[in-house]
């Protein structure tokens, strides 16, 4: 009896609540298209909250009848949060901007939906001449895992990208792991330090005798960098856990802190 | 008669007398008044000359030898080099501040600021040296074998004007022999046969005579400007810029038409240096002028052409040779590369062209074949400024080699590493697409998609492309088209703007996906994307009005594209929309004109186009109207 009640008080709420919603996305909508940037940005947020298809529609229909560089990003931050395979093909449009900071934008809406429709274009994004653009790329395939991305992640850090190398960590397989070992020298160790920090950080990655590779590898890198990862390590080891390599690495950071 | 009267007539006589004086002698070197275009005088002063011209070119100095003088600044020295039996005859140091001339037994230069000087040929010691006279500056000089001749001028503030004269000194001694001063400019003279010929005032030519200093006669221009004398085994010669005059009897008409007159009608990027411009005195020294000059002869007597129907263009490390046969233009015969340094001076010996470098080396090129005989170095440590040549008639021994196919050495001009010379790429970019051979396409798009060159080059090389109009490069086109930036390849696209602008001229519909995906790709650049624009608007493939229509609405409001350049694009977009699209997008094109938030150019380039579409129309539209 309780439960009706609720229900029939949830539908008397959430009648009026609808049609209030519907009323404001016409009149956010309406903003997105007044005079006023600044109103128009807070339109744009808000309709991006509502994750209704009214809301979606009303910031795709922005987008495609274009606006200022401002509100185009927070129309595209906005769609993000709708996570909508319809609007892949959109935002892919404007994943290619001349802006950076809205193909960033766009890319950072398209990471956001787990599509795998949305790989191919942030792949893409790997090879864009701006780093900011390959850095969030390169990030959002890391944060997925994203095995795909691998290679690509791979000839980034070979061409000296350190934004790649975190990333790469995230999703590199044994065999990268040791090609990574082959660029020691040619690019940063900052770039060696992070993809191998991250690989060591992965429940999954091995075997010991692998990672016992790298942490020696590790020891062997100058800087600061090297020295968190081997810390990173050991901290993400449970204490249960009994690893050569983790006493390899306690080993290694003893001798570097004398 | 007053004591003033007396004076006064006195005057009057000495007036009276001294314009008798005067005019009881008419032949004063460079006379206003001395009669110019007079065919008697010109023809017995030229008289003497005939057995001279009739020779085979040979060297000055009385050995035969073909002797090179090389002068380098830091020390200033003169090292002379005999090219037959390859070896340094001598070395002297010397403030050299001007050309070395060649005499029989001795060479002559300006020591110095004020000094002329005699050396002997054959030892280098020296003879003598003059002052020159206060405050003159030097012209030129030249010798006729025995004596030296050189030309000064001095700019006189109370008068406002520039006088010259013409100085004979002994050659063995350096004593004056005469002097004669004008009050009119007078240019660099050369020296032949006992007479010497100045250019005069711009416009004329006087007849010397080398023994006396008296003028025989004058020449003069109806038509250009006189700038230099030379002689040749072709004969006396002089000109301006637009060609070479034989003094002879023809002469006196003082036009182009009536004189024996020769012209090489090169290309027009060739800058025209026949000779270099007696009048300018920095000319007297060695300059960038030596370096970039036009080589050549005259063949001697009968009709005016040049020897073996050739003229050559040195500039700096280049040398290429027209052929002059016929009356059409010029055809490049070959071009040479020397690939390490400049060539500082240069010469045609009828056989040969000769080159002097930097570092001191003497590269010998067989004038008709281009092959390259010799490649000496002469062991010159310091830096060679300038070379004077006695080796007229010098002939390479042949190196038996063939000769270098010319396609391939001007790609090797476009493809120099050396930046400072644009316009020389330039030219053999166009050269090179004048060649008939298929291949020349496939080597200009190799240009344009090459290591980096200069903006004009590039250009060039693109509108060649654009201008052979080539259907059969069409896949190469498109294969150039297909090609995208990445950076994790560190791949590039390649002269996406040439080859848009290639397949528009052509009309490919093949092309319009890799043009489409080039339009939507940010790493196209802007001056790309405007022709992208345009090959899509001249091939009309309807697919691409969904891109414009994209392009035009992303970017209609950004700030960016207020700029000039990007404003073109849009410019464009909005061009392409109204050819090849329809009410639509008309409709479109009135929002984005009306919309505040477009940016302002764009908005008034709309309202324009729009009107002018409309103005466009409206016949068509009554035509229709009354058809129906």
């Amino acid at each position: 009896m309780r439960r009706w009640l609720l229900i029939a008080g949830f539908s008397l709420v959430a009648g009026p609540a609808l049609a209030q919603m519907s009323g404001n996305v016409d009149r956010l909508k309406a903003d997105l298209h007044g005079e006023n940037l600044d109103r128009a940005v807070a339109a744009a947020s808000a309709l991006g909250s509502l994750k209704t298809p009214p809301a979606r529609d009303a910031l795709v229909g922005a987008l495609q009848l274009g606006c200022p560089p401002k509100l185009l990003t927070a129309l595209l931050e906005a769609l993000g949060q709708h996570k909508s395979d319809d609007t892949i093909p959109l935002l892919k449009l404007f994943a290619h901007n001349r802006t950076p900071e809205i193909r960033v934008a766009a890319l950072q809406a398209l990471g956001r939906n787990e599509s795998p429709q949305t790989v191919g274009p942030l792949i893409d994004a790997l090879g864009d001449s701006n780093p900011m653009v390959r850095a969030s790329a390169a990030r959002m395939l890391g944060d997925r895992q994203e095995k795909r991305a691998e290679s690509a992640l791979f000839m980034l850090v070979k061409r000296k990208d350190v934004s790649a190398a975190a990333p790469l960590g995230k999703v590199a397989g044994v065999e990268t792991a040791k090609n990574l070992g082959e660029l020691i020298g040619e690019v940063p160790d900052r770039a060696i330090a992070l993809a191998y920090g991250e690989m060591l950080k992965r429940k999954e990655f091995g075997p010991d005798p692998l990672r016992m590779q790298i942490v020696k590898a590790l020891g062997k890198l100058p800087g600061s960098d090297a020295t968190t990862a081997l810390v990173e390590y050991i901290a993400s080891v449970p204490p249960k856990d009994i690893r050569l390599s983790k006493k390899m690495a306690e080993r290694l950071l003893a001798g570097r802190q004398k | 008669m007053t004591k003033s009267c007396y004076k006064r007539h006195g005057a009057l006589a000495l007036l009276i007398s001294a314009s008798l004086s005067l005019s009881a002698c008419p032949k004063r070197a460079f006379s206003p008044s001395f009669p110019d275009n007079r065919a008697d005088e010109l023809t017995s002063a030229l008289a003497e000359l005939k057995t001279e011209s009739s020779r085979a070119p040979h060297p000055t100095n009385a050995n035969g030898r073909p002797l090179v003088f090389f002068v380098t600044a830091a020390p200033s020295q003169i090292i002379c080099y005999d090219l037959g039996s390859a070896k340094i005859v001598w070395s002297v140091k010397s403030e050299i501040s001007s050309r070395v001339v060649v005499g029989n037994q001795q060479i002559f230069y300006r020591s110095g600021k004020n000094q002329v000087a005699g050396r002997s040929i054959l030892d280098g010691q020296k003879l003598w040296s003059k002052p020159l006279p206060e405050e003159q500056r030097l012209l030129g000089l030249t010798t006729d074998g025995e004596h030296l001749y050189y030309a000064t001028e001095v700019f006189k503030r109370s008068a406002g004007r520039i006088y010259g004269q013409l100085i004979s000194l002994d050659g063995e001694s350096g004593s004056n022999r005469w002097h004669r001063p004008s009050s009119g400019r007078i240019g660099a003279p050369a020296a032949r046969g006992g007479l010497l010929f100045v250019p005069l005032r711009s416009q004329s030519v006087a007849v010397i005579s080398a023994k006396t200093g008296d003028e025989l006669a004058r020449v003069r221009s109806k038509e250009e400007t006189l700038l230099w004398a030379r002689t040749d085994t072709g004969g006396v010669l002089f000109g301006g810029t637009s060609g070479i005059y034989r003094l002879d009897k023809n002469a006196v008409s003082g036009t182009q038409k009536g004189s024996s007159f020769l012209s090489a009608k090169l290309p027009k990027s060739v800058r025209p240096v026949y000779w270099w411009n007696g009048y300018n005195a920095a000319l007297s020294g060695y300059t960038a002028y030596d370096r970039n000059r036009l080589l050549w002869r005259i063949s001697p007597g009968g009709t005016m052409t040049f020897r073996d129907d050739m003229i050559f263009v040195h500039n700096y490390r280049f040398v290429f040779a027209f052929s002059t046969k016929g009356d059409k233009e010029t055809t490049l015969q070959w071009a040479y590369t020397y690939p390490r340094e400049d060539a500082v001076a240069s010469t045609y010996t009828g056989a040969a062209v000769v080159l002097a470098t930097a570092h001191g080396h003497l590269a010998v090129i067989d004038a008709k074949s281009g092959i390259q005989g010799a490649d000496v170095d002469v062991g010159i440590k310091d830096k060679v400024i300038g070379a004077t040549f006695d080796i007229a008639g010098y002939a390479p021994a042949s190196s038996g080699g063939s000769p270098r196919n010319l396609r391939d050495s001007l790609k090797e001009v476009v493809f120099d590493p050396d930046r400072r010379f644009g316009s020389v790429k330039i030219f053999a970019i166009e050269q090179l697409a004048q060649l008939r051979s298929k291949s020349v396409t496939t080597d200009l798009v190799n240009i344009v998609t090459g290591p980096k060159l200069d903006k004009a080059v590039y250009q060039r090389a693109g509108d060649m492309i654009v201008e052979r109009h080539d259907k059969a490069a069409l896949p190469l086109y498109l294969k150039t088209l297909d090609r995208t930036y990445s950076f994790v390849d560190g791949k590039e696209a390649a002269a996406v703007g040439v080859m848009a602008r290639a397949v528009g001229d052509l009309k490919a519909k093949e092309a319009t996906k890799s043009l489409l995906a080039h339009l939507r790709d940010n790493e196209t650049p802007l001056e790309a994307v405007v022709e992208v624009v345009k090959a899509l608007s001249a091939i009309g493939d309807k697919r691409a009005v969904k891109a414009f229509r994209d392009y035009l609405l992303t970017y209609r409001c950004d700030p960016r594209f207020a700029e000039p350049r990007a404003q073109s694009v849009l410019n464009h977009v909005a061009e392409a929309l109204l050819r090849l699209g329809n009410e639509d997008e008309r409709q479109l094109l009135v929002f984005v004109q009306n919309d505040v938030h477009s940016i302002a150019p764009l908005r008034a380039y709309i309202a324009k186009a729009l009107r002018e579409f409309e103005r466009r129309q409206a016949p068509d539209a009554l035509r229709k109207g009354q058809a129906s």
